[in-house]
């Protein structure tokens, strides 16, 4: 009963977290339908630079911040390769990646760095705010990344129901459009590459904090992390009209983890991990893209 | 209104497929007038079109637009002004947004796409009236997503979404070609009565010749990026179909089209 009780902890927590991960790639794979490849050097980015300040005795929102402006720029330079320099924007994504992996280690000084005496978001104010007798210290993380994750969902609610997240919106699906608007498609493109990578690094520099530690390595397959919990998430969920694509997306994202927390405590080891994922994108992409066929071609006998 | 003086345009230049399809091409378009354009295969309507729309860029020569030079503004920026209805109906709108946020979308377009609300219920009421007047059932579907709605459908969404904000020049190019005979003949009826109310000056590729003598009141015949008929006024009127595809006859005979 306790293991389940620490398993459902695992799986809520890591799920809500890495959900602002999927919330950038919504935005980039989903709604802009560019494949972004920064997001395996964004990712790590977020955390060292989270790292760095916190080891430095820095406010640990304010380190958050900086993790989400770090990530701004790295998206912005992708958008900009992509765009101006007319490079594809998978190319874009592994270049601005491999330049990331040294300035992640410049950033954090060594390849591992253990955050475990530095202030952290959950050991502080307004984390302590929570009365201890509601749980231990693991409840009290996940309620405050819960309210983290639910703050970001609703301001990119908020955004995407604008003008401008309407043109965002417009733009993956139909760049034409965005050209009669008399409006730059690769601005666009600029903008929510900027925004998706933000959030990307949001979520490796709140996960720096909470798991206590930046290690190098700690973004390889995050985007296949994210992606396959946005797919996962529109495969079960997307069909309900009044569910939001950032509810399904974090909805998502749970789920994922829940799966690959399962895995490990069926006793699948620790080093097979990245291919689980691997292999789990894969299912879920498969069966997505079956179901996907299956539903196109109702609709269209149904006309 | 719009004219294009001494435009060149070279496909494949400096290679052995060199074809050079404008050569000091020039035409004059007055405001208000209705422009149809006639032509075959590779005659350069749509070439002329792109050029016009910045999607090509002419090799020499200048564009104008009320006497400002465009040649060098690229598609988005020509777009404020002027506005394209594409053949494949698919291109005039968003498909995975409603007919609602389409239309919301296009009568921001003079406005900034800013941070304010992006579909307000307000506009509801004005696009419902707007979508029944072209009278193709969409006011009931304005929830409903554009990917859904059948081509005619779609079509009269483009011309709506195209036209609402007066376009100083309205673009068609081939914009009932992919329809089914009944379909095209309503958005060209629907097409004529906007152009009208609006008062605005259009050009239209079509490949439909009693279209291009039905509507309109200039025709032009292209081929081999020249204007082998330029007929207004009287003269247009005066024209009959089997002139027409006489003309045409022998020019697809020699040309083997």
């Amino acid at each position: 009963m306790e293991q389940f009780v620490r398993i459902l902890i695992d799986i809520g927590e890591q799920g809500l977290i890495f959900s602002i991960l999927a919330l950038g790639l919504l935005i980039s794979y989903r709604i802009l339908n560019t494949p972004d490849l920064t997001v395996d050097g964004s990712f790590p980015l977020g955390a060292a630079v989270s790292a760095a300040l916190l080891t430095r005795g820095a406010n640990p929102w304010l380190a958050l911040g900086a993790s989400l402006l770090a990530g701004a720029v790295a998206g912005l330079t992708t958008g900009l390769l992509n765009v101006k320099l007319r490079i594809t924007a998978l190319l874009s994504g592994i270049i601005v990646m491999t330049m990331l992996y040294s300035l992640n280690l410049g950033i954090a000084g060594t390849a591992n760095v253990g955050l475990f005496n530095s202030r952290n978001l959950f050991s502080e104010a307004p984390a302590d705010w929570i009365p201890a007798r509601l749980g231990p210290y693991r409840i009290r993380t996940m309620v405050v990344a819960a309210i983290i994750v639910l703050a970001v969902k609703l301001l990119l609610d908020l955004y995407l129901a604008t003008r401008s997240g309407l043109l965002l919106r417009a733009t993956g699906d139909n760049q034409q459009v965005t050209v009669a608007l008399g409006r730059d498609p690769g601005l666009v493109t600029i903008l929510g590459l900027t925004l998706a990578n933000s959030l990307v690094s949001l979520a490796g520099g709140l996960l720096a904090q909470q798991q206590g530690f930046f290690e190098i390595s700690m973004g390889t397959g995050q985007m296949v992390n994210g992606l396959a919990s946005v797919i996962i998430g529109t495969a079960l969920f997307g069909r309900i009209r009044r569910l939001r694509l950032t509810t399904v997306a974090i909805f998502g994202s749970i789920i994922f983890k829940g799966l690959l927390t399962i895995a490990i405590n069926l006793g699948l080891s620790a080093n097979y991990m990245r291919l689980m994922q691997g292999l789990l994108f894969l299912i879920i992409l498969v069966s997505s893209n079956l179901s996907d066929k299956e539903a196109r071609h109702a609709t269209a006998s149904s006309r | 209104m719009l004219r294009l003086h001494h435009v060149d345009k070279v496909y494949f230049g400096g290679t052995v497929n060199e074809n050079s399809l404008f050569r000091g091409f020039d035409l004059e378009v007055e405001r208000g007038s209705f422009v149809s354009i006639v032509g075959s295969n590779g005659s350069g309507k749509t070439s002329l079109l792109n050029l016009i729309c910045g999607t090509l860029a002419p090799d020499a020569g200048q564009i104008t637009l009320d006497g400002q030079d465009i040649t060098r503004w690229p598609e988005y920026r020509r777009a404020r002004r002027i506005s394209r209805v594409f053949q494949d109906p698919a291109l005039g709108s968003c498909q995975n947004l409603t007919v609602f946020e389409n239309l919301s979308l296009a009568a921001r377009r003079t406005q900034s796409y800013n941070l304010r609300r992006g579909v307000t219920e307000r506009d509801r009421a004005r696009f419902g009236e707007l979508l029944a007047s072209l009278d193709m059932g969409l006011e009931h579907r304005l929830d409903q997503v554009t990917g859904t709605l059948s081509g005619g459908q779609r079509q009269a969404l483009a011309l709506l979404m195209t036209t609402m904000n007066t376009p100083d020049l309205l673009i068609l190019d081939e914009h009932t070609a992919a329809l089914d005979p009944k379909s095209s003949q309503r958005i060209m009826a629907l097409t004529d009565e906007i152009i009208k109310r609006h008062r605005l000056t259009t050009l239209m590729v079509t490949h439909n010749l009693r279209f291009a003598l039905e509507y309109g009141d200039r025709l032009l015949m292209m081929h081999e990026g020249h204007l082998l008929r330029d007929d207004r006024g009287s003269a247009k009127e005066a024209l009959v179909l089997d002139d027409l595809l006489d003309q045409f006859n022998q020019i697809s005979i020699e040309y083997g089209n």
